[in-house]
C-alpha cells in the first residue's frame, strides 16, 4: 500500500483525482463559501455538508518552513513518507486564495529557502498512479 | 473580566512529592506510588480522606491510568478520570475546579512515568503528516522559530542562553535528570535536529514521578504546611490548527493571559516566580512575549539581559525545567511552584517569591492554560 493510498476517502477522493490531473483543488462550502481545508465532510464554518472542489491557481508564499537532519521515529520508513534524503524540509504555504496548507519545497538546498518566498505547485509522480503535492520557487 | 477564571479561596494545594528524574529501575506505577506517599505526608493528609484521583495518560502511551492507581492504593474515590495531552497544570486544574464545587474535597493528582526503553528520547513521538516527513511535536516550535527569526531577527543565542540558563537551574536541584555543565558554546556547537533546534533546545523523555494533593484552602489551612492558593486560571483550545491565526508562533497565549491577569487582578510584572512547561527553548520566548513579560520581537534582549536567570527580575523554571530538570510533561513545573513559593527550595530559591505562575502549551499547538499560585 502506498503512503497516500489510506489517506484517499469518499470525502478526500476529489482532492487525490485532482492532483493527478496536475490540478490543486480544495472544497469550497457550497452554502458559505468557505474554503474548507484540511479537508472534511463538515464545513466547520456553518455545519452544511455539501461542498464542491475548486482549482486553486497552485500559487503561494512560504510562511515558514523546518529542515529535518534526521529521520525522527523508529518507523523510518513509514513516518518520513516520500521524503527520502536529509536534510529534507517541510513548509507551510499560504496559498493566494487563503488556506495554509503543510507541504515541501523541492529542489533547494539548506540555507537557501527563506520566509516569504514565492513558490507554486508542482504534481509529483510518486508511483502506483499517485500523485504528491510539492511546491518550487518561482 | 470579573470574576471568570478566578478561584477566590476555594482551592489549594496541600501536599506535593516528587521522585528523582532521570533512569529508575522500577516502574511508573512504582515511582507514582512514592511520589503519593511523599505528597500525603507532606501536606499531613490521610489517604482516607481522598475522594477524586486524576492521572495523565499520554498520547505516547506513558503514564497512568487512574482506576488502576487508585485501586493500587486502596482508594475509592467519588471521581477519577486520565488526561490524554497529560500536562500537569491541566490535571491540577481539573481538580481545584472539583474542589471548587465541592464536588470533591481532596483530590490526588499522580503521574509516573518510566518508559525505560525510551529515555532519552525525544517526547511528543507522532506524526503530523506521514507523507511530508513532518514528525514529532518538536516540529511545532521549530516552525515557530523560524517565522519568528524572520518576523523579528531573533538568534539562535537566544535559543541558547535559555538553554544554559535552565542547566545551570539545574545544577542546583538535586533531583534534576540533566546537570553537567553546559556553556552557549557547547550549544552552538551540537548540531541540528530539527532545523532551527537542537536536541539541547527539545525535552527529552526521562522517568519519575510527581504527586500533588488539591483541596479547599480551609482543609489546606489544616495541613501541616502552608497553603498554596490557586488564585486563577486561563485556558485557550486551538483544534483547528492551520485556521488559528498566529498559530506557529503561539499568539493564543495571550487570549490565556487577559483571561488569568484579569481573574487574578494582576499583571506579568507582579509575578515572582515562572514556570513555563518548556518542551522546547521556543516556548520560553513565546510565553515572554505572549503573555507580556516582555514585548513582541524583544525577548532576545530580555533574555539576554539576564532577566529569566535565577537572580533575575523574573526567574524562569529555577528547577531546570523540562529540558534540564526533567521531562515529566508540566507535572514537576507544579511541585516547584508550591516550594518555591513555601520558601523550601533550598538552593534555588527565589528569594521572597509569593506570587508564581505556571504556562503551557500541550500537544501540537491545540493546549493552553495558565495557572497563578499564591502562599496563604
Amino acid at each position: 500500500m502506498s503512503a497516500i493510498e489510506k489517506h484517499v476517502d469518499d470525502v478526500s477522493e476529489p482532492y487525490w483525482t485532482g492532483l493527478k490531473e496536475g490540478e490543486l483543488r480544495i472544497q469550497r462550502c457550497a452554502s458559505c463559501g468557505y474554503l474548507r481545508h484540511p479537508i472534511s465532510w463538515l464545513c466547520p464554518e456553518c455545519l452544511h455538508e455539501d461542498s464542491e472542489w475548486i482549482a486553486m491557481s497552485g500559487r503561494g508564499t512560504v510562511e515558514t518552513f523546518v529542515w529535518y537532519f534526521e529521520f525522527i521515529g523508529a518507523a523510518v520508513g513509514e513516518l518520513a513518507g516520500y521524503q527520502k534524503e536529509l536534510p529534507y524540509n517541510v513548509a507551510a504555504i499560504r496559498l493566494e486564495e487563503g488556506p495554509r496548507l503543510i507541504s515541501t519545497v523541492r529542489d533547494v538546498a539548506f540555507g537557501d529557502l527563506s520566509v516569504g518566498a514565492a513558490v507554486h505547485a508542482v504534481f509529483d509522480d510518486v508511483g502506483d498512479g499517485w500523485s504528491l503535492l510539492r511546491f518550487v520557487e518561482n | 473580566m470579573g470574576d471568570q477564571g478566578s478561584f477566590r479561596d476555594r482551592a489549594a494545594i496541600a501536599g506535593v512529592g516528587s521522585t528523582r528524574q532521570g533512569v529508575h529501575e522500577v516502574d511508573g506505577f512504582r515511582l507514582a506510588v512514592d511520589a503519593f506517599k511523599d505528597a500525603l505526608e507532606d501536606g499531613g493528609i490521610d489517604k482516607s480522606e481522598i475522594d477524586g484521583v486524576l492521572t495523565a495518560k499520554q498520547f505516547d502511551g506513558t503514564g497512568i491510568g487512574s482506576l488502576e492507581f487508585s485501586q493500587l492504593v486502596g482508594i475509592s474515590p467519588r471521581v477519577t478520570g486520565a488526561l490524554d495531552y497529560g500536562t500537569g497544570g491541566f490535571t491540577t486544574q481539573y481538580a481545584a475546579f472539583l474542589v471548587a464545587t465541592g464536588v470533591c474535597e481532596v483530590v490526588a493528582c499522580v503521574y509516573g512515568r518510566n518508559p525505560s526503553a525510551h529515555i532519552g528520547e525525544l517526547s511528543g513521538a507522532h506524526v503530523i503528516s506521514d507523507l511530508y516527513g513532518y514528525t514529532n511535536a518538536a516540529a511545532l516550535p521549530a516552525v515557530g522559530w523560524t517565522e519568528y527569526m524572520a518576523k523579528y531577527g531573533g538568534t539562535e543565542e537566544t535559543l541558547g542562553h535559555i538553554a544554559v540558563t535552565e542547566r545551570e537551574n539545574a545544577r542546583r536541584n538535586p533531583k534534576a535528570a540533566h546537570r553537567d555543565p553546559l556553556t552557549l558554546d557547547d550549544y552552538l556547537a551540537t548540531p541540528y535536529l530539527i532545523w532551527p533546534l537542537r536536541l539541547l533546545d527539545i525535552a527529552t523523555i526521562t522517568g519519575g514521578a510527581v504527586a500533588v494533593i488539591v483541596t479547599t484552602l480551609e482543609r489546606a489551612r489544616r495541613g501541616a504546611k502552608k497553603a498554596v492558593r490557586f488564585e486563577a486560571v486561563g485556558r485557550q483550545q486551538t483544534p483547528r490548527r492551520l485556521e488559528t491565526d498566529g498559530y506557529f508562533l503561539s499568539h493564543p497565549m495571550s487570549s490565556v493571559a487577559d483571561q488569568v491577569y484579569g481573574a487574578a487582578g494582576l499583571e506579568a510584572g507582579d509575578m515572582d516566580v515562572l514556570a513555563i512547561s518548556d518542551a522546547s527553548t521556543v516556548a520560553v520566548v513565546q510565553t515572554l512575549e505572549n503573555y507580556g513579560f516582555c514585548g513582541e520581537g524583544e525577548a532576545g534582549d530580555f533574555v539576554a539581559s539576564g532577566a529569566i536567570d535565577h537572580g533575575g527580575s523574573i526567574p524562569v523554571n529555577p528547577d531546570g525545567g523540562q529540558l534540564s530538570g526533567g521531562y515529566l510533561v508540566g507535572w514537576l513545573h507544579q511541585v516547584e511552584l508550591v516550594r518555591q513559593l513555601r520558601g523550601e527550595a533550598e538552593e534555588r530559591q527565589v528569594s521572597g517569591a509569593e506570587v508564581g505562575q505556571y504556562c503551557t502549551t500541550g500537544g501540537n499547538r491545540e493546549h493552553y492554560l495558565s495557572t497563578i499560585y499564591r502562599i496563604d
